[in-house]
């Protein structure tokens, strides 16, 4: 009697189990794949890509994305994660090819989402803290991208060069970095996304160099009059032309 | 009816006497440390309060036993082919763990070609270890230059059957690792022991720019070394102080100030990457790109690691700040931030920077000093314990 009492408990827990499991919406796993391209090309660096009446190699590219959602039709969204650090051109890449990079997201909710927004950077709540408040597998661990003059993490930097009279020589480095919070910019790409039940699901974003280097009446950023981001509080005016380009950079591409 | 009792007890003693007597067994029998105690004390490694949580490897956990145990080895000469030679032969304390020479000989007095990296504040280099950053972890680092013909020139299979037969470490490898036997002592263990004590080479954070920086005492600087930390960190013109930017946070940042990564640093004219004399973080990636591209050190302590660069070229800070200052040297694949120190050129397009002046260099070389932490290295955890 008393064995029947214990496997009667027995399966009403595993059947409570299995209760709870199915009121909850079924989660599956989304890889967000991200690359840089310049004109809708993988980027490469250190290979001349014409720009403007000139040459452009890049060097280096990375950035910080924050709160990267999901969005449902119904306007709400899906919170992937915090923070994440994306880095085109990591210290170990094998060959000048830029380097594409997988997010991966477990326990997604499975269903129809109509796009994926972002923040390009680190959002400001994050962005008060230092390196020195992260554990060392952390995004924000990172202490190349923290920069102390201004309290501030370097959310994006591109680096690169130009051959201006295309003589063969380089003649201007461009060390664009992006920090501080009214530098923060939020990015919405408009797709359809679809997490499968079965199986791991798939999208792929990529972020173009040349967009973003474009200003909005299609002419060429002045990369050589402004090779430098300023390291003045006061004068973000470099920063903020450019990161205003991030919406158009981003695009989906079919995985 | 009494015989099976007797043969129980029989039976009992045979298996469990040996057991309760293990200092009976001879030194190579299996089991032999089992009698001593394996009770590991956790151990928690201090920093100061502004630094980063310290990064230690899920499988070495840290222990007092493993961190004395690796402070023994790594003071041993013991790991040398001749004995002449510790890893504290080419990194000591007194240099923050450096050996102050452009670069190392080894025992059989060949000289390498690079110079010794301080191990200050290594816990954190979580970006590839020695200047090409070739391996990951320092317990995959610390089992390399045992062999290295330049270096210690030694066999691993020497130096274990040396531990095992020494009369002190097969006990204290039982109480870092719990192992059973002194057949047990491997490589592997010993590298996680010295690990383990290398995580603990960390700053006091009692440096005078610490103190400036992180404990507000404003009057730990003065005005010389002030100027320089605005160059340094770029923080000039933010501050509205018109002092140029000398661009070296970008490679010496954060709080340990070493982002561990890799550049560039136009230290050699080359028109040609494969004109690098030393292929530096190409050997980890095969990356062309990175050929003369070399890890960026921590600048914490630097005052007291000279000679300086990858290859100890630089014998004062004096002279890196004209390096510097100067702008570097060309290459395919110099760093941008090298040609953009000091202040832009009006009326140059593209626009050229002016480098630095004399004073700038002495103030940023002041700044440095600043940065000396003798209380690190006098730190009695830390010292040879021979």
């Amino acid at each position: 009697m008393k064995k029947l009492l214990f496997l009667s408990l027995i399966a009403l827990g595993l059947a409570a189990c299995e209760k709870d499991d199915n009121t909850g919406p079924a989660k599956a796993h989304l890889d967000v794949v991200m690359e840089a391209t310049y004109d809708g090309q993988l980027m490469e660096t250190f290979k001349k890509y014409p720009y403007d009446t000139y040459n452009l190699q890049f060097t280096r590219f990375h950035t910080y994305l924050s709160d990267i959602e999901l969005i449902r039709a119904d306007g709400s969204a899906e919170r992937l994660t915090d923070i994440a650090f994306v880095d085109f051109t990591p210290d170990n890449a094998p060959s000048a090819l830029s380097v594409r990079q997988t997010l991966p997201f477990h326990g997604v909710p499975v269903g129809e989402y109509t796009g994926i927004r972002m923040g390009v950077g680190v959002k400001p709540s994050l962005n008060a803290k230092n390196p020195g408040n992260f554990p060392a597998n952390h995004p924000l661990f990172l202490e190349n991208e923290y920069w102390l003059g201004w309290k501030s993490y370097i959310f994006t930097k591109v680096e690169g060069r130009g051959d201006q009279d295309m003589d063969g020589t380089d003649d201007y480095f461009m060390v664009h970095h992006y920090g501080s919070d009214p530098v923060y910019r939020t990015v919405t790409i408009q797709t359809p996304i679809r997490v499968a039940a079965e199986g791991a699901s798939a999208l792929a974003l990529s972020i173009d160099l040349r967009q973003l280097f474009t200003m909005a009446d299609g002419t060429w950023y002045n990369l050589p009059a402004n090779p430098q981001t300023s390291h003045m509080m006061t004068d973000i005016s470099i920063a903020s032309v450019v990161v205003d380009h991030f919406q158009r950079a981003f695009s989906a591409k079919n995985p | 009816m009494r015989v099976l009792p007797v043969f129980v007890l029989f039976l009992v003693a045979l298996f469990w006497l040996p057991a309760c007597s293990p200092s009976d067994k001879g030194p190579d029998a299996p089991g032999d440390l089992e009698d001593i105690p394996y009770d590991p004390v956790p151990y928690a490694i201090v920093k100061p309060d502004h630094f980063p949580q310290v990064p230690v490897s899920a499988d070495n956990p840290m222990t007092l036993e493993g961190v004395q145990l690796g402070r023994r080895l790594f003071y041993d000469p013991l790991l040398s082919r001749d004995s002449s030679m510790s890893c504290a032969t080419c990194h000591l304390p007194e240099g923050s763990f450096t050996d102050n020479k452009a670069v190392s000989a080894g025992v059989d007095g060949i000289e390498g070609t690079r110079s010794a990296m301080s191990l200050l504040n290594i816990a954190y280099a979580t970006n590839g270890l020695f200047w090409d950053g070739r391996v990951r972890t320092l317990e995959q680092q610390a089992l390399i230059p045992i062999e290295d013909p330049i270096e210690m020139h030694h066999q691993w299979t020497a130096v274990i059957e040396a531990l095992r037969a020494h009369p002190e470490y097969p006990a204290r490898f039982r109480k870092a690792f719990g192992i059973k036997d002194r057949g047990d002592i491997s490589k592997e263990l010993a590298a996680k022991a010295i690990a383990q004590f290398e995580r603990i080479l960390i700053s006091s954070g009692q440096s005078r720019f610490d103190r400036y920086q992180y404990y507000g005492e404003l009057d730990a600087l003065d005005d010389i070394e002030l100027d320089g930390k605005l160059m340094f960190f770029d923080e000039g013109p933010s501050v509205g102080i018109n002092l140029p930017d000398a661009q070296c946070f970008h490679c010496h940042g954060g709080i340990t100030l070493t982002g561990n990564q890799y550049f560039n640093n136009g230290l050699d004219s080359v028109t040609s990457l494969d004109a690098f004399a030393d292929p530096g973080r190409f050997i980890a990636t095969g990356n062309p790109n990175d050929k003369g591209k070399f890890r960026s050190p921590t600048i914490r302590n630097i005052a007291l690691t000279a000679p300086y660069m990858h290859d100890g070229r630089f014998s004062t800070l004096e002279a890196v700040l004209d390096h510097y200052g100067s702008l570097g040297k060309p290459a395919p694949n110099l760093d941008p931030l090298i040609l953009q120190i000091g202040y832009p050129i009006p009326g140059t397009n593209p626009i050229r920077y002016t480098g630095l002046t004399p004073y700038q260099k002495k103030a940023i070389v002041r700044f440095l000093h600043t940065l000396t932490d003798t209380a690190f290295i006098h730190n009695p955890d830390i010292q040879n314990p021979f």
